[in-house]
């Protein structure tokens, strides 16, 4: 029997990015973060801008995401007038991990505080965990197979596999799929709390060695899909394919994969030969990663179990190019969105110190996956602070006579083995992805006093800027360290650095090294001359800046953009210090 | 009940949770049918609730079936309470 091939026509989402797929993408590219105060909520989603009192009534709040990304998913595909097949062979599959989980709290205090008549008549519709697909149903008239699928994390993407299995074998002309979830309620906090399972930083940081467990959030993402003949017979705007699906189980631990992520490997296995494709043919894996420290290192494992064969066989193109952490939500929409742009996120691989830890000797030689991608940004930007602090330290100070009467604080560095004497050091790029990390490092492992040029308006917002993320990086009681670090109002991209000649000359003339760290890098414009040539920028206008007019003290330069190795010509991604710094410092 | 409950208590009563259920208010009048204000059977349930727990009275869905207009809603609520 000859499949029928499967279209995507259609996306929308609501997230804590904004309302709208557009909004996402957009602001996920840019590096946007939706964290606010250690959670994740769809901050700019108001219920009455998209439904009626009536309609924001009868939903639960996961309900009313479901019912806006699907309007926007039914729009795209240009269904809101009228619907382009039978309705009785037009169905909807959402995911949901939980359900009306709001609707059902609130109900349950009213029971407790009042009695059995204070429960609403809508409890049950509305929090039913079908509840997301049947109000789809009945606001579109879909009339085919309605039913939500329940699998935890994995309940978007099992929606939309058993979508594409009902199109595939006629079952369905097309059906409105994905997932919707709006669990920020006391009881599941305290619940996944207890599980530890929350990152207690509030940082969501997948396949990082510093991950501490997952960020609560809310949202939805609905797809349209229909039988691809259908609609190139309708003219219908085709925005992506979906081949194939893969689902197993690891009859393991109910709160952990196993710990070799062969069921995870087996599931994307079955996907890539369900497509007729190979692990060669992937450019873009759209990752679970929890930020949890169990899921992240079996989901690395099964990446590799499913990845590895095809490097192992000799093919050259096996790179699993982009590897996405932001959730299993949408990922057939991803794949569409993101898959295949310049300007796509090449988001973490997994991280060294897992990898380490994984697949190290013990483990034998390690998969060859990690030759390109086998490390993390935040790996690179760790080592590469460790290496710019290693030659700061290393410059051993010329010898001084110790003024009689007792320790000097002089003497006292000097024993510590780093050079200070030389005054401050100018630091480039201090709120940025790599700069922060040299400044923690040039402030806990140094004794050097730090100058640090930050975009702002005046000295005191400069300082502040960084007293922010001073007080990310050290732990409560740095004082003493922080009054090491001085602010000053600087543009790397004036002339100067935009200082005034009296202020650049002192600055130039008291300083005795130039760490930096800042590039202008704009993440639209990712061309590579464009990168050179900021970088290069950026380097020389330090250097003339730092100089003025006496001998030059620059003692330590360090680009932003480093090339290694395993990035082959590639910089550090923009996006990656981007995101970092906003997770940090916003 | 403490104070006397009056008809006009009860149609503010029956007309504001109408309202607060979504009803447009703008149609929101004794004459208008119960289509006419988008008011289904899941919103007469939420009423009986609202009702119930205000006047200390009992109705049952079978109470409904010969109501058409919001008019006649007031009125059957009014006779329950008596």
């Amino acid at each position: 029997m000859t499949l029928r091939d499967v279209v995507i026509t259609g996306v929308g989402a609501v997230t804590p990015l904004g309302v709208g797929a557009r909004a996402l993408h957009e602001r996920w590219t840019a590096g946007a973060c939706g964290i606010r105060d250690g959670e994740a909520p769809c901050a700019d989603f108001t219920v009455t801008d998209h439904l009626t009192i009536k309609e924001a009534r009868r939903a639960d709040r996961s309900t009313q995401l479901a019912i806006t990304a699907g309007d926007e998913a039914l729009a795209e595909a240009g269904w809101t007038d009228e619907l382009p097949y039978d309705s009785e062979l037009i169905g909807c599959v959402l995911g949901t991990g939980i359900g009306g989980i709001e609707t059902l709290e609130s109900n349950h205090d009213s029971l407790r505080d009042t009695g059995p008549g204070a429960v609403s008549a809508l409890a049950v519709p509305l929090m039913m965990s079908n509840a997301g697909s049947a109000a789809l149903s009945l606001r579109h008239g879909l009339r085919g197979p309605v039913f939500s699928v329940v699998s935890a994390c994995a309940a978007g993407s099992h929606a939309i596999g058993t979508a594409l299995r009902m199109i595939q074998h006629g079952e369905a002309e097309a059906m409105v799929t994905g997932g919707a979830e709006a669990p920020l309620t006391p009881l599941s906090r305290a619940a996944f709390g207890k599980m530890n399972a929350l990152s207690e930083s509030g940082v969501s940081r997948p396949f990082d060695a510093r991950r501490d467990g997952f960020v609560m959030g809310e949202g939805a993402g609905v797809l349209v899909l229909e039988n691809g003949d259908s609609a190139r017979a309708r003219g219908a705007r085709i925005l992506g394919t979906l081949r194939g699906y893969g689902s197993t189980g690891d009859a393991h631990l109910i709160t952990a994969p196993h710990k070799e992520g062969r069921g995870g490997a087996r599931a994307m296995t079955i996907a890539i030969g369900d497509a007729g494709l190979t692990p060669a043919d992937v450019d873009y894996i759209n990752a679970h990663g929890t930020s949890t420290q169990l899921n992240d290192r079996a989901e690395t494992l099964a990446l590799k179990l499913a990845f590895a064969q095809a490097r192992l066989g000799g093919s050259r193109g096996a790179d699993p190019g982009v590897v996405d952490q932001v959730g299993d939500r949408a990922p057939a929409r991803r794949r569409r969105r993101g898959g295949g742009r310049r300007d796509d996120p090449r988001v973490a691989r997994p991280d060294r110190t897992a990898d380490d830890r994984l697949g190290g000797a013990r483990r034998g030689p390690r998969p060859r996956l990690r030759a390109r991608h086998g490390t993390t940004a935040g790996d690179v930007q760790r080592q590469a602070a460790g290496r710019a602090v290693q030659q700061l330290r290393l410059r051993r100070p010329q010898r001084h006579a110790v003024p009689a009467g007792g320790v000097t604080a002089q003497a006292h560095r000097r024993r510590k083995g780093d050079m200070s004497e030389r005054g401050p050091v100018l630091l480039t790029g201090a709120t940025g992805f790599l700069g922060m990390e040299v400044l923690g490092r040039l402030v806990e492992q140094t004794d050097r006093d730090v100058i640090a040029l930050v975009r702002a308006p005046d000295d005191g917002a400069a300082q502040d800027r960084l007293d922010a993320v001073i007080a990310m990086l050290l732990p409560p009681g740095g004082r003493p360290r922080r009054a090491r670090v001085r602010g000053l109002a600087a543009d790397l991209e004036q002339p100067d650095l935009g200082l005034s000649p009296i202020a650049r000359d002192r600055l130039a003339g008291s300083i005795g090294a130039v760490v930096h760290c800042s590039a202008s890098i704009s993440f639209v414009r990712r061309q590579r001359p464009y990168r050179r040539g900021a970088r290069d920028d950026g380097r020389r206008c330090v250097r003339r800046a730092a100089s003025g007019a006496c001998a030059p003290p620059v003692e330590e330069y360090f680009p932003a953009l480093m090339r290694d190795a395993r990035w082959g010509k590639q910089a550090l991604p923009r996006w990656a210090a981007e995101r970092q710094a906003l997770q940090h410092v916003a | 009940m403490a104070t006397k409950t009056t008809p006009q208590d009860i149609e503010t009563t029956v007309m504001e949770a109408l309202a607060k259920f979504g009803a447009d208010p703008d149609v929101l009048t004794r004459e208008a049918t119960l289509e006419e204000v988008d008011v289904d059977s899941l919103d007469l349930v939420e009423l009986t609730q609202v009702v119930e727990d205000e006047y200390d009275i009992d109705l049952e869905n079978a109470d409904f079936k010969k109501v058409k207009t919001v008019g006649d809603v007031i009125d059957l609520v009014v006779e329950r309470v008596g």
